[in-house]
């Protein structure tokens, strides 16, 4: 049991940090975050479907967050709002990795959880769902709230790819 | 698929991440030929998913350190861990007995150990501290040591305790005395250097330890110290400064000649 921890441990090690580092937004309570999800994950039983080891993990690393840095707002989730019906007016050309990486820092710690989980540890809507304990339908609208508030975010950002200032500038 | 409902957003989203089933994601892939507007967004949130992987955090996470294995209870070390409980009893050592004596036990129960036979020929022992209540010794091997002697109050006095041996990989012995509480000790691990030891002793909820060595830089027994009583404080983890101290202190310090 132990080595299929540890092995799942290894493989997965900088994708939990940075599930961590999403979380709790500090890279000393994301390195603690890791640790303590370590030291619980060894001592626990594993699920026996090993596929199931790495949700699994992610699952351990959340629920110690929860239980120590958010205790009591826990209900806090993100309030799953109906989609507005509004015109497509989204620039692809904004959408570059300084724009992106600013925009989800400004996102709120559930969209960002989401985005994390799916886009770039790879977890399936229903693995997402299993370790953030809600429903698929929830991941869903959810996931897709999040990458709306991202492009929204992106758009109205301060920080924007060269060549689009330039094109801006030209424009003026 | 002509029906703009079924192209929402949600469902772009889906079929972007692959997650709809086959028969679903060919008729928005059908539909998609005549929605321009949908073709976009679907172009958009490509585009997104990808940007997104690519901005991954630039922090490099810490490195693995995985915690070993806790020590288990072997049959035969509970037999002789009861054995030389029932035995100590029948002596009239009473384990609730605390008093002023008690450091010295320690420091005797640690010298009579440093005159035995040199680290690593005794065999490892898994054992646990059932008459004291004190859980499971701890698994000291962040600091580098390994828990390989068990003696219980071997001077015959009064005080009751048991004396875990902890060697480190070049030879250099630590002894954690665990001893009822007694309230005269602090709380956190303090200096009581005595007798060419050096010794950090404290008191926790349910136990007082002690913690000797010979010839060990003071700074990395206090980082022992400190991990220990983090450990029998059964507080999750264990900080990446106090693992980062304890490294220093083993790499840097002055080697140990107990």
């Amino acid at each position: 049991m132990r080595i299929i921890v540890e092995r799942a441990l290894r493989q997965n090690w900088e994708r939990l940090f940075s599930y961590a580092l999403r979380l709790s937004g500090s890279r000393d309570r994301a390195a603690d975050l890791l640790q303590s999800c370590a030291t619980k994950a060894l001592a626990a039983a594993p699920p026996d479907e090993d596929e199931r080891v790495r949700a699994w993990l992610f699952a351990i690393l959340r629920n110690i967050w929860i239980d120590e840095h958010r205790r009591g707002e826990v209900s806090a989730s993100a309030a799953e709002e109906a989609l507005e019906d509004e015109q497509w007016r989204h620039d692809d050309r904004m959408i570059a990795v300084i724009t992106v990486r600013q925009a989800l820092e400004r996102l709120e710690q559930p969209y960002r959880e989401i985005v994390e989980l799916v886009d770039l540890a790879g977890f399936r809507y229903g693995e997402a769902a299993d370790i953030l304990g809600v429903p698929v339908g929830t991941v869903m609208s959810r996931l897709s709230r999040a990458r709306l508030l991202l492009l929204n975010a992106i758009e109205g950002g301060s920080v924007r790819p060269f060549a689009v200032q330039q094109r801006k500038r030209a424009s003026n | 698929m002509t029906g703009r409902e079924r192209l929402s957003w949600t469902t772009l989203n889906a079929y972007v991440d692959g997650e709809l089933e086959p028969d679903q994601a060919a008729r928005v892939a059908a539909a998609l030929a005549h929605d321009r507007e949908a073709a976009a967004q679907v172009a958009t949130l490509t585009r997104l998913r990808a940007t997104v992987k690519a901005a991954s955090p630039m922090l490099a996470p810490p490195p693995l350190a995985l915690p070993r294995a806790r020590p288990r209870w072997a049959p035969w070390a509970a037999a002789a861990c009861l054995a030389l409980l029932a035995g100590a009893a029948s002596l009239g050592i009473g384990l609730r007995t605390v008093n002023d004596s008690s450091l010295s036990v320690a420091i005797a129960a640690h010298q009579l150990w440093l005159t035995q036979s040199p680290p690593g020929t005794a065999p490892r022992l898994g054992v646990e501290l059932a008459g004291a209540e004190a859980g499971a010794l701890p698994d000291l091997s962040l600091a580098a040591l390994r828990l390989v002697h068990l003696s219980l109050d071997p001077a015959g006095r009064r005080g009751g305790g048991m004396l875990a041996g902890y060697v480190g990989p070049n030879g250099c012995r630590v002894g954690l005395w665990i001893a009822p509480v007694e309230a005269a000790l602090p709380p956190q691990p303090a200096v009581q250097d005595r007798d060419g030891l050096l010794v950090r002793a404290w008191r926790g909820e349910r136990a007082s330890y002690a913690l000797l060595g010979r010839g060990i830089d003071p700074a990395r027994l206090d980082g022992i110290a400190a991990l220990v009583a983090r450990i029998m404080r059964d507080e999750p983890g264990v900080p990446r400064e106090q693992v980062a101290a304890l490294a220093e202190a083993r790499s840097v310090g002055p080697a140990c000649v107990g």
